[in-house]
């Protein structure tokens, strides 16, 4: 206890039993007859000290809030909201963030990095753009970039054109103080607008997307786990509810009031006041004794199929809980279709309560988090929460496989033989075609008929067997979790999840070695095999590995470290397919860096801007716009692209190639 | 926002406090003006609004209470406005934990019982001890019994008024 705590305590001894001897023994008072200052100065000195007291108490109370909201920022402390999935990354938050970064206090730096960065950026792209559309030259695109002509539109213009930090008209300066947005910012929009519309011939609206906006505000806490995650302490934990602080505070100022006005009504204020906080210090709640058991109508659905989960709560203590909240634990790839996964009651010792709810299956293992209880006493000053562990549920829902006829592989020919046949023509047994005779062509190769009957010189071709070991990579980083513009709840990491079993099982069919690994910050991989075993292995391994789950990875992630993982452990014989949506620039180096060491690389690429919207906003055009670049660039670099469009089927995608 | 059983309470409670207050034009003031802002505070669901609404019908009842309102009449306001604060708060906790579309009926109706009963007791106890002691006209023995529990609760509990 420290020296104030005890000054403290002694003081409130020695008032109280005072005040006790003067209550019970009303002669002590008359005894005790102070007069003039003796009597005013002590009264007129607890009623200012209460007054303080309550001043410093409200402002105490004023600045714990700020810091709670400044935590707030920080980490979540927002409920768990089970119902929806967590919002992912919308393709257009890049360059609604970008937009961001650029400030009007800016204008004030020598060296405004972001406006300049930005630029630089935009600038490449018009170069590519309008040399691939214009078919202008290249010192014809510069000048007509620097001096404006390339476009009608004057903000397009004026960006490339103009400073980056643009001089402004009184009258823009007027402008200026009622709108957030710098004038540069407003001028890359439509820079942006003006080079995706022209890059894909649809139109491209110079506005960012509510949706976008949202993505880049929006900081959802959904399962109980990782609200969990946010504070300390290991099952539960007890808090008081604050409601009371404001009555202490309320009390004291009443007293100080009454004593300085001399009017006993308000202290029956502060002794009701008193009460009342006293009983919320000294109430103590009930013991948690609540079990949590769930029941799943179907453990293992197709996907799309509607499951439900019946959840009951029983109080197994000999106590009245009063209120009782639950959240269930519902995992984050499942959307609850049905009914609420929270539930309230009030419970009697023994009762139990049943509530249940709706879930739609989709691809994926997935296992119940702990439902989160909070408990209250009667009148809910103090509460607990705690993670109600019960027995394990977990739904799993087998990934539904596209029709492969291809495989989108790039051909690869090797020394060794196999079952897979490659369309290259060479030495072997089965016959391929025939061709005329080139000097150097071995002796056993010539068709020897052919000569006796026409006297001319040809070469029998026989299809090359090979064996064709194939590595796929999905690419599962958190930039990858990005929710496409057609589906926004959907992650584009399934997609490419689904894309690998499809193509993994179409090629272990083939008796094709497969293996795959995930370029995330979960370690995962599984060396090239064929067989039934390996096949199952690989379904679960897909289904189950943390790496491939519906929550967006967190931490820090070394791509090249990983990479050159993958580079240790593969042999260089192995092609790779590294599928990923390709919306940002490690990505494009990730394969850049593969092709490097010496393997065939192959892209398959979802696409998460397709929208379907006649007009695209500028932040999805200029995510659009800048991933086929990337695309077109390492089609450049001779690697096999496959551009995906995930609302088309799958199978006219492979066998387009 | 609050779900409306709690909201309905808390502002049938703090439009109580207010007609019990209404005492001088001050008091008839700042009671209607907390009452439409903690209206607007349950209405747009913000702790902050709700909170201001009821400050200003606290001001009401200690300024009622300053110009001589009678002690019993005083003791009936704060405990209406104490159930709207309680009730609302609740309502905001359950807003906040459970969202719109789970039934809250119950869990409502019994806080808002248990809580008026707390409060009830506190309220006789509270009156037993004011009246015994003016009874004997001592304000300095009632001071002196305040500032003691007071002081006694808030060390002996922990991380108590001083320790803010």
């Amino acid at each position: 206890m420290s020296s104030t705590n005890r000054i403290v305590l002694v003081v409130g001894l020695v008032s109280s039993l005072t005040g006790l001897c003067l209550v019970a023994l009303p002669s002590v008072a008359s005894l005790v007859s102070l007069s003039g200052v003796a009597r005013t100065a002590p009264i007129a000195l607890v009623g200012m000290l209460s007054l303080l007291l309550a001043a410093r108490y409200v402002a105490g109370e004023i600045s714990s809030s700020k810091a709670r909201h400044d935590e707030q920022q920080t980490r979540s402390t927002e409920f768990p909201t089970p119902k929806h999935r967590p919002g992912y990354e919308h393709p257009g938050v890049a360059f609604a963030r970008r937009l961001g970064g650029i400030e009007w206090t800016d204008r004030r730096e020598e060296d405004p990095k972001e406006r300049l960065e930005l630029r630089a950026e935009l600038r490449q792209a018009a170069r590519t753009v309008l040399s691939r559309t214009e078919q202008w030259s290249r010192t014809d695109v510069e000048t007509r970039l620097d001096d404006g002509t390339w476009t009608e539109n004057p903000q397009a213009a004026a960006f490339f054109a103009d400073d980056v930090v643009p001089s402004l008209s009184p009258w823009h300066r007027v402008r200026s103080l009622c709108r957030s947005e710098p004038v540069f910012a407003r001028r890359a929009r439509h820079a942006v607008s003006e080079l995706a519309s022209r890059f894909d011939g649809n139109d491209v609206s110079p506005e960012v997307s509510a949706a976008a906006q949202t993505s880049l505000d929006d900081d959802l806490t959904v399962t109980t786990r990782s609200f969990w995650d946010g504070r300390e302490g290991a099952e539960a934990r007890e808090v008081s509810t604050g409601r009371t602080r404001g009555v202490a505070a309320a009390a004291l100022g009443a007293a100080g009031l009454g004593i300085v006005t001399l009017r006993p009504a308000l202290f029956l204020l502060t002794v009701f006041g008193i009460t009342v906080y006293g009983y919320a210090r000294a109430v103590s709640l009930p013991t948690q004794t609540v079990s949590v058991t769930r029941t799943v109508s179907e453990a293992a659905p197709d996907p799309g199929q509607e499951i439900e989960i019946t959840v009951s709560v029983l109080n197994t203590g000999d106590e009245t809980l009063a209120d009782i909240r639950v959240v269930d634990g519902v995992p984050t790839g499942l959307i609850v279709s049905e009914g609420s996964p929270t539930f309230t009651t009030a419970l009697r010792p023994g009762k139990e309560a049943t509530f249940s709810y709706s879930v739609e299956a989709v691809a994926g293992a997935h296992t119940y988090d702990p439902a989160l209880v909070v408990t209250r006493d009667v009148a809910g000053v103090r509460k607990r929460e705690r993670l109600q562990q019960s027995s394990e549920t977990t739904i799993t829902c087998q990934i539904r496989e596209h029709p492969v006829s291809g495989n989108g592989l790039q051909q690869k020919t090797t020394v060794l033989p196999g079952q897979a046949q490659s369309r290259t023509k060479g030495a072997g047994v089965e016959f391929h075609s025939v061709r005329e005779y080139r000097h150097g062509d071995p002796l056993s190769r010539i068709d020897w008929n052919r000569k006796a009957k026409t006297g001319e010189f040809t070469t029998v071709d026989f299809r090359e067997p090979h064996l064709e070991t194939t590595l796929l990579v999905v690419d599962a980083r958190a930039e990858a979790y990005l929710e496409s513009a057609t589906d926004c709840t959907e992650p584009v990491v399934r997609q490419s999840v689904t894309a690998a079993y499809s193509i993994a099982s179409q090629l272990l069919a083939d008796s094709t070695p497969v293996g795959i690994t995930a370029l995330s910050p979960q370690p995962c991989w599984l060396s090239p095999g064929t067989g039934d075993v390996h096949r199952r292995q690989l379904r679960e391994l897909l289904l189950r590995e943390s790496a491939f789950s519906w929550d967006t990875p967190d931490g820090e992630f070394d791509a090249i470290a990983a990479l050159r993982e993958i580079n240790q452990r593969a042999s260089l014989e192995t092609q790779i397919l590294f599928i990923s949506p390709l919306c940002d620039d490690e990505a494009r180096e990730a394969v850049r860096r593969l092709d490097a060491y010496g393997y065939t690389v192959s892209v398959l690429s979802p696409d998460p801007t397709v929208s379907t919207a006649s007009t695209r906003t500028c932040g999805v055009g200029y995510a659009s716009l800048r991933r086929q670049l990337r695309l077109k660039e390492l089609r450049n670099a001779g690697l096999n692209v496959t551009d995906w469009d995930p609302s088309e089927p799958f199978s006219g995608v492979i066998s387009r190639e | 926002m609050p779900p409306l059983l709690s909201s309905s309470i808390a502002l049938v409670t703090a439009i109580g406090t207010a007609i019990v207050t209404a005492v001088s034009v001050y008091t008839v003031a700042a009671g209607t003006l907390g009452v439409l802002i903690l209206g607007a505070g349950l209405v747009r669901g913000s702790v902050n609004v709700y909170s201001t609404g009821t400050v200003l019908l606290v001001g009401a009842i200690l300024f009622a209470g300053a110009v001589g309102m009678a002690p019993s009449f005083l003791l009936a306001a704060s405990f209406l406005l104490l159930l709207s604060w309680n009730v609302g708060q609740n309502g905001f906790s359950i807003a906040r934990e459970v969202g719109g579309d789970t039934s809250t009926r119950r869990i409502e109706l019994v806080h808002t019982i248990s809580s008026s009963v707390v409060l009830a007791a506190g309220c006789s106890v509270g009156y037993a001890v004011f009246l015994s002691v003016t009874g004997g006209e001592s304000v300095v023995a009632l001071g002196a019994l305040l500032v003691g529990v007071l002081a006694l609760l808030s060390t002996l509990q922990g991380e108590g008024l001083f320790e803010n």
